[in-house]
Order: C-alpha cells, then sequence, then structure tokens
C-alpha cells in the first residue's frame, strides 16, 4: 500500500483511484460488519472518499497513512451510525440479497478461485452462521474482530485505531471469541458451557 | 492435572482455571516459559481441545470472510465516485 501511497501523493491518477477505491471499500466492510446498515454505509463510504482525498493531498508521512485511514473509516462509521441513534442495531445477514435483486446487501462474495459446490455451500452456510454469531456480540467487540481478523491488523494498530490500550483489545478479542466459538457451535448443536 | 471438568453430554467443557492461558496460547501471546505446559494440557485434555478446535474455526471463519471482495456493485459505485471526486478535482 505504501508505494500506491506514494505515487497517489505525487499525483498519479490511477494511484489515486486505487486509493479511493480502497478507502471505500474498507469503509463498507467496516460498516457493514460493525454497524450493519447498509444505508449508512453509502454515507459512511463518501465521507471517506472526501477526506482520503483531503487527506492525500497534503500527505506528509506515507507510512502513516493505513492507520489514518483505519481510524477514519472507524469515526465515519461511527458518525453515520449516530445521525440514525434511536433505530435499532442490526446486521444484516452476510448472505441477504439485496432488495433489488443486486448484492448490495451482501457483505462478502464468494472467494475465488472457483471452488466447487459442496465448498461453496459450506463457506456460505458458515458465513451466515458468522454474521449471526457477530450480531449477537456489541458492537465494540465487532470492531475488535473485524481489524484483528478480518483485516489482519495487529494488536497495536487494532488499539491505536480504536484509542484502547494492547491489553483492552487482546481482553475484547478475548471475550469475542468466545461469544463467537459459542453461536458458532452452538448452531450445530454442540452448545458446549464456555463462558 | 485435568483442573475441573463438568462434563455435558455433547462437548466435554474446557477447564476455567486454564481458559485465559488457553486463548493467549491461541493468540501466540503466551509467554515462552508457560507455552510447553499448556499445549501438553491442551492434548491431554478433551475440554480444553474442542475449545481450541470451536475457537480456531471462528478464528477461521472470520479470517476467510475478511479475504472476501466487496460485492461488484459496491465496487462500481466506489470507482465512479472515486473517478468524479479526481475529475472535479
Ligand atoms: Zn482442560
Amino acid at each position: 500500500m505504501i508505494d500506491v501511497v506514494r505515487r497517489a501523493a505525487a499525483g498519479d491518477e490511477d494511484a489515486l483511484e486505487r486509493l479511493l477505491i480502497d478507502a471505500q471499500e474498507l469503509t463498507w466492510r467496516f460498516s457493514m460488519a460493525v454497524c450493519g446498515h447498509p444505508e449508512d454505509a453509502e454515507d459512511a463510504m463518501q465521507e471517506a472518499l472526501v477526506r482520503t482525498y483531503k487527506h492525500l493531498g497534503q500527505i506528509r508521512d506515507v507510512e502513516a497513512f493505513r492507520p489514518w485511514l483505519y481510524r477514519t473509516v472507524r469515526n465515519v462509521c461511527l458518525m453515520s451510525r449516530r445521525k440514525r441513534a434511536g433505530a435499532p442495531a442490526q446486521v444484516v445477514s452476510l448472505d441477504d440479497p439485496g432488495r433489488d435483486g443486486s448484492a448490495s446487501r451482501t457483505a462478502i462474495d464468494v472467494p475465488s478461485p472457483h471452488p466447487g459446490p459442496e465448498a461453496v455451500t459450506s463457506q456460505r452456510r458458515l458465513r451466515s452462521r458468522l454474521a449471526r454469531a457477530l450480531s449477537t456480540l456489541p458492537p465494540a467487540f465487532r470492531a475488535v474482530v473485524f481489524l484483528r481478523d478480518m483485516e489482519g491488523l495487529s494488536t497495536r494498530e487494532t488499539a491505536q485505531t480504536l484509542g484502547l490500550s494492547e491489553d483492552n483489545v487482546k481482553a475484547r478479542l478475548s471475550r469475542a471469541r468466545l461469544a463467537l466459538r459459542r453461536e458458532l457451535a452452538g448452531t450445530d448443536g454442540m452448545r458446549g458451557r464456555g463462558r | 492435572m485435568m483442573g475441573t471438568h463438568r462434563r455435558t453430554r455433547t462437548t466435554p467443557a474446557p477447564c476455567d482455571d486454564r481458559l485465559d492461558d488457553v486463548l493467549a496460547w491461541i493468540d501466540g501471546d503466551l509467554p515462552a516459559a508457560r507455552v510447553r505446559a499448556v499445549a501438553a494440557h491442551v492434548a491431554g485434555c478433551p475440554g480444553c481441545a474442542s475449545l481450541v478446535d470451536e475457537l480456531r474455526l471462528a478464528i477461521a471463519a472470520c479470517r476467510q470472510a475478511g479475504d472476501c471482495r466487496v460485492p461488484s456493485s459496491i465496487h462500481r459505485r466506489a470507482r465512479t465516485r472515486a473517478r468524479a471526486i479526481i475529475r472535479r478535482g
């Protein structure tokens, strides 16, 4: 990413376009995984686009871009969520088709390269179970799971993004994983005790 | 050695007093001096072993979800907006 950031900051339009797309897609993933409102996700993408575009015009430290982006994405998602304060929080199924029949409400596409039909079915089943399991977690825990396990950020990067201590990130991740494991196992009828 | 198991008919329960160590072990956060003892416990304890399996499944499911691309409709809208803001300057 750093090379693309450098080129974008130097005025390379292809690099700029790629970063602006990346920023919006990250925002959409965060929004869908953590906040769960497709309408908010569109607002948040627009806001992230504008902020990223402005930021790239005045960037000094290319290394700092990624952490900046994650913090910004988190902030715009929380803002668009706050706008609808009072509305019930919900996480849509990651397999829910869009209202227009498109995949606009589907958080996760079937990954390539071409898995067989059985693999697709079992992946799909696992994803919808995961979506249900995630929806049982408080948003603050979903954010930690998203950044650590889905985006692959380190404990330290996650802590910086969310303004938490590293110990706090570890503790939330542990609790979230225990809850996810309970939910995922529970739907198979092999619910253990857990805590 | 086996701690406090309370077995259910389906899955044996993990040991409460080992839970923090097992969680840290899965994340690679356990101090090196304790790794061998925890690994040995998990290998010999059905409850903790199944906890580890289930946690690994949950982690793998999250990683797999994170590896997937966004829907093409979202990608197209993101690209259209990106091009528009670049054109406007
Ligand atoms: Zn045990």
